[in-house]
C-alpha cells in the first residue's frame, strides 16, 4: 500500500513539475545570458525530452539510489534533501513536544468542567493565538525573547558543533510559534472529545459503580476522547515536516520546506521531484503511525483487523 | 532621504559627508569623489585597522556559485571573496590595478595587452601566469560552455586571447573596444586556474583575499584569511561567515538581534526597521541602476513615439523617488546615462517634468485622445509592484488605463522581451554603452521596445569603440537625447545601492553593483 502510494505520488509530482512555469535554462542562467546559452543548457539538461521519457529516467536513478544533482545548487539531491529533512523532523518533534503535553492537559481539566473560569480562559487565548498566522507570533518572539530582552537567539540554525541542549534553545521560538498555531485546534479537538466521552453511559456507569474519578478519566474517556485527535496530529506532521516555509524562512532555519519553495521557484525539478518524495514518504508514515496508534487505543478496530 | 540622514547624523564625519553631497547634487559628488578620495569609514587617520576577527555577513540566497554562470547577487559576493579580477572600478568608476598592474590598447582599440602582476599565488599555491589568464577568458566565451558572460563579451573570441609571455597577455578583438579594460570586470571574469573544471563549489580556487573553506547551497558559506595574499598584511579579518536568507526580513532581523554586522544590500522599504537601530548605520552609493519602463514601438498603441513620450510625460519622478524609495535615487531622464558615469558630465538635456496637459495633446495628435486600455507586465521584485500601481495612477489621468500584470520573476523574465508594455529592473554596468548597447541598439537581444534607429545604432558603435574621454563623453550626450526624444522606455529614477552595517564595521563601503570587498574590512 505504502509503496502504491509513493509510485503514483512520484508521477503526480513528476507531472506537475512539468507543467510549472519558467524555462529553466533562463531561470538557472539569469535575465541576461544569450538565447544560444540558455538553448544549449537546456539541451545538456535533457529539458527538451519528453516527460514520460524523463519521468522514467528520473525513477530509475531514485531507485538506484542516484536522485540526481541539483541544477541550482551545485549539489547532489539525496544528502542535502536528507540533511534539510532530518532539520524539519527535529523541529517538527520539537515543536510537537510543546504543542501535544500542554493541549491535552488543558484539554482534559477545561473538558471536566466546561464553561468554566479555566475553559474560557484557555480556549479565548488559544483562539487568537491560533488566529495569528505564525509570521506574526513569528516576528512578536523574536522581537521580545530576540532583540528587546536577548535571551534567545534570533536564528535558529543552531552554530556547527552545538549539542541537543544547546540546539533546542536555538530552535525553542520556532517550535514555540508552531505550537501557539495548533494548541487552538488539538486543544477544541480533544476537549470536544472530552465532553462528549463525559456525557455517555459507560462513563457515567463507570462513577456510578465508584471508580475515583481520575481512573475513570485515565482509563475509560481519555482513550475514547483522544482518537480523534490521534488522526488529527498524524495530518499534522505531513504539514509540520514539508510545509513550514514562513517558519524556516523567518528563523533562517534551512528545513525542506523552504528547499522545495526555492526548488519550485527556480524549478530545479530534480530536487523539487527528491523532496517532494521525500515528504511524501514522512506524510504517508505519519498517517501509517496514526492509525496504528488509532487502532491501539481503540479495540473495535484493532478486534475488526484481527477478523479479516 | 530623510530620515536616513536622521540616521546619518549621529556621527560629525557623516554629517559633513551628506551635506557635502546634498550640496554638489549627489551624484557630482560622487563622480567628484575620485579625485577628493573620500577615506574609507574607519580609516580617517584616527584609526589603524587592527588584524583578526569573524564578519558575520547577511545575504539573501544564493543559486549555483559557478563563476562562468553565477548571477545571483549573494552568488557574486561569494565568488569575489575567492577570486579577484584583472582590474577594478573604484567608487567613481575609475580603474584600479588588480591581477593586472598595467594596460595598454593598440591599433585604436582593437588590440589590448595586460600585463600582470608577477609573484600572485592561487590558493593551491600554483603561481597565476598569463595561461591561466588566457584559460579564464577562452572559457567566458566558450560557445559550448553555458557562460553568462558572452552574451557581454560578444567582441571577443577564444582564439582572440593569447599569451604574449609568462606575464603578458594579448587580447585581440573582432572590433575596437574603447572601454575593453571595464569588460574584464563583469562578476564572471574572475581569473582561475587553467585547469579549472567548473566544480567551484568542492574544489573553489583563486587568488583573493579569502578561502572559501565550506559551503553549504542555500545555507552558507565559510572564508578563511589567505595569508598568502599578495596585497599583504590585507586583508585584516581572520574570518568571514555569510549568511544566506530567504528574503530580506529575517537580514534584517538578524542585523537588528546582533546575528549578522553587515548585509549585502537592502531595499528602502526593508531597510526601515534599521533606521532607528542605534547600532546600525546605512551606508549609500548612488547607482546606475534604474527600472525600465519599456515599450514595444513595433506594434500599437506604442509605435507612435507620441504615444511614448505622452506616457514619460505622465510619470511625476519626483513623487515616485519619494514614494518607492523614501528619495534614495535620483532622478532620471529616460536615458540609462546615470550621473555617476564620468561620461555624464557633458549631458544638457533639461529634466523631463510631469506635463499632463502636454501627454494629453500628445495622445490626442496620434488619434487616441479617447485613451486606450493597456496591460503592464511587472516582475515581483523590490518595489517594482508599487512602482506599477503609481504609474497606474499617473496614465489614468491621461486616460490610459492599465491592467497590472504583477508575475513572479521568473515567469517575467520568460517573456519581458516579448510583452507590449513592461517594466524591468535593469543592474548598474560599469560603463553607459553596456546598457545603450544590449538595451536599445536595433540587433540586441534584450531590446524590450523592438526600437530601432539607424543613427543610434552607428553612434553606440562609435562610443564602444571610442578610448578617449572627451568624444566619449560627447557620443553620450548624444545618444541620450536621441533616447529622450524617441523614449522607448521609460526611466524614472537611478536608485542607490543600500548597505546596512553595524557600527564597529570599518573598511567597508556600499556599492553601485552591489559588489562585496572585504579586503579592506576589519572590526573596531
Amino acid at each position: 500500500m505504502l509503496l502504491v502510494t509513493l509510485a503514483v505520488a512520484s508521477l503526480l509530482i513528476f507531472l506537475i513539475t512539468a507543467v510549472l512555469p519558467g524555462n529553466v535554462g533562463r531561470i538557472i542562467l539569469g535575465p541576461f545570458a544569450s538565447e544560444a546559452a540558455v538553448e544549449s543548457l537546456n539541451r545538456e539538461l535533457g529539458m527538451e525530452q519528453p516527460v514520460p521519457v524523463r519521468y522514467l529516467s528520473w525513477m530509475g536513478g531514485v531507485l538506484r539510489g542516484d536522485w540526481g544533482q541539483s541544477h541550482t545548487l551545485d549539489t547532489a539531491v539525496l544528502p542535502l534533501a536528507l540533511e534539510r529533512l532530518g532539520r524539519s523532523l527535529l523541529l517538527a518533534a520539537y515543536a510537537l513536544l510543546l504543542l501535544v503535553p500542554p493541549a491535552l492537559l488543558a484539554a482534559v481539566i477545561a473538558g471536566r468542567r466546561p464553561d468554566s473560569m479555566f475553559d474560557r480562559t484557555v480556549s479565548v487565548i488559544g483562539l487568537s493565538l491560533g488566529a495569528m498566522p505564525e509570521f506574526v507570533t513569528g516576528v512578536l518572539l523574536i522581537m521580545v525573547f530576540g532583540v528587546l530582552l536577548g535571551w534567545l537567539p534570533v536564528q535558529a540554525l543552531p552554530p556547527e558543533g552545538a549539542g541537543l541542549l544547546e540546539s533546542l534553545r536555538y530552535l525553542l521560538m520556532p517550535a514555540l510559534s508552531l505550537a501557539l498555531l495548533l494548541f487552538a485546534y488539538l486543544f477544541r479537538m480533544a476537549r470536544a472529545g472530552m465532553i462528549q466521552e463525559l456525557g455517555t453511559a459507560y462513563t457515567r456507569t463507570a462513577v456510578l459503580k465508584g471508580l475515583p474519578r481520575g481512573a475513570v478519566i485515565r482509563r475509560h474517556v481519555l482513550r475514547n476522547a483522544l482518537l480523534p485527535t490521534v488522526t488529527v496530529i498524524g495530518a499534522q506532521v505531513g504539514w509540520l515536516v514539508g510545509g513550514l516555509v514562513v517558519v524556516e524562512t523567518l528563523f533562517r532555519y534551512p528545513g525542506i520546506g523552504s528547499l522545495v519553495h526555492a526548488a519550485a521557484v527556480d524549478k530545479d525539478i530534480p530536487l523539487l521531484a527528491g523532496c517532494a518524495l521525500l515528504i511524501t514518504l514522512v506524510y504517508t508514515l505519519a498517517n501509517l503511525f496514526a492509525d496504528l496508534l488509532y487502532a491501539a487505543l481503540n479495540p473495535r478496530v484493532r478486534h475488526a483487523w484481527g477478523r479479516d | 532621504m530623510a530620515r536616513v540622514t536622521r540616521r546619518f547624523h549621529h556621527s560629525c564625519v557623516d554629517r559633513r559627508r551628506r551635506r557635502l553631497l546634498q550640496a554638489l547634487g549627489i551624484g557630482g559628488a560622487a563622480v567628484g569623489m575620485g579625485a577628493a578620495g573620500w577615506p574609507l569609514p574607519g580609516l580617517a587617520g584616527d584609526e589603524s585597522p587592527s588584524p583578526g576577527g569573524t564578519l558575520r555577513v547577511a545575504l539573501p540566497q544564493a543559486s549555483t556559485i559557478d563563476p562562468l554562470r553565477v548571477s545571483s547577487g549573494a552568488g557574486i559576493a561569494i565568488v569575489q571573496q575567492v577570486g579577484e579580477y584583472l582590474v577594478q572600478a573604484d567608487e567613481s568608476l575609475q580603474l584600479r590595478p588588480m591581477l593586472a598592474t598595467d594596460w595598454s590598447s593598440e591599433e585604436g582599440g582593437r588590440t589590448w595587452l595586460f600585463r600582470l602582476r608577477e609573484g600572485v599565488r592561487f590558493h593551491d599555491g600554483r603561481e597565476m601566469t598569463a595561461e591561466d589568464v588566457v584559460a579564464t577568458f577562452r572559457r567566458l566565451v566558450d560557445p559550448d560552455l553555458e557562460s553568462v558572460a558572452r552574451s557581454q563579451l560578444d567582441f571577443l573570441s577564444a582564439d582572440g586571447v593569447h599569451a604574449e609571455d609568462r606575464y603578458r597577455v594579448r587580447f585581440r578583438l573582432d572590433r575596437p573596444v574603447g572601454a575593453f579594460p571595464y569588460y574584464t570586470h563583469i562578476y564572471n571574469a574572475v581569473i582561475l586556474p587553467a585547469d579549472y573544471d567548473g566544480g567551484f563549489a568542492d574544489n573553489p580556487v583563486g587568488t583573493g583575499p579569502f578561502r572559501l573553506t565550506r559551503f553549504r547551497p542555500r545555507e552558507s558559506a565559510v572564508f578563511e584569511r589567505n595569508p598568502e595574499y599578495w596585497d599583504a598584511p590585507k586583508p585584516h579579518l581572520e574570518r568571514l561567515e555569510f549568511g544566506l536568507y530567504d528574503g530580506d526580513q529575517p537580514q534584517v532581523l538578524a542585523m537588528r538581534g546582533g546575528e549578522a554586522d553587515l548585509m549585502l544590500f537592502v531595499g528602502h522599504t526593508e531597510s526601515r526597521p534599521l533606521l532607528d537601530d542605534e547600532d546600525v548605520r546605512i551606508l549609500a552609493a548612488p547607482s546606475p541602476q534604474h527600472r525600465q519602463l519599456a515599450m514595444r514601438s513595433d506594434r500599437p498603441p506604442f509605435e507612435d513615439r507620441r504615444v511614448r513620450r505622452a506616457v514619460a510625460l505622465a510619470l511625476n519622478r519626483q513623487s515616485m523617488v519619494q514614494a518607492l524609495l523614501g528619495g534614495n535615487a535620483e532622478r532620471g531622464n529616460d536615458h540609462p546615462v546615470a550621473s555617476v558615469y564620468p561620461e555624464a558630465d557633458a549631458l544638457d538635456l533639461a529634466q523631463r517634468e510631469q506635463d499632463l496637459e502636454l501627454a494629453r495633446q500628445l495622445l490626442a495628435e496620434a488619434d487616441l485622445g479617447n485613451g486606450f486600455s493597456v496591460d503592464l507586465h511587472i516582475g515581483r521584485i523590490a518595489e517594482l509592484p508599487q512602482y506599477g500601481v503609481l504609474a497606474q495612477q499617473m496614465l489614468r489621468e491621461i486616460g490610459i488605463d492599465v491592467n497590472l500584470q504583477v508575475e513572479p520573476l521568473n515567469t517575467y523574465y520568460e517573456h519581458w522581451t516579448e510583452v507590449g508594455f513592461g517594466l524591468t529592473d535593469w543592474v548598474g554596468r560599469p560603463v553607459p554603452e553596456q546598457i545603450l548597447s544590449v538595451a536599445f541598439r536595433g540587433d540586441a537581444e534584450w531590446n524590450a521596445a523592438h526600437w530601432r534607429h539607424e543613427t543610434f545604432d552607428t553612434l553606440v558603435r562609435k562610443l564602444e569603440a571610442e578610448p578617449d574621454a572627451e568624444a566619449r563623453a560627447r557620443l553620450c550626450a548624444r545618444l541620450s537625447a536621441i533616447l529622450n526624444e524617441e523614449v522607448p522606455a521609460a526611466i524614472s529614477y537611478f536608485t542607490h545601492a543600500l548597505r546596512p552595517i553595524r557600527r564597529n564595521v570599518r573598511g567597508v563601503r556600499a556599492d553601485m553593483s552591489n559588489y562585496l570587498d572585504l579586503t579592506d574590512a576589519w572590526l573596531a
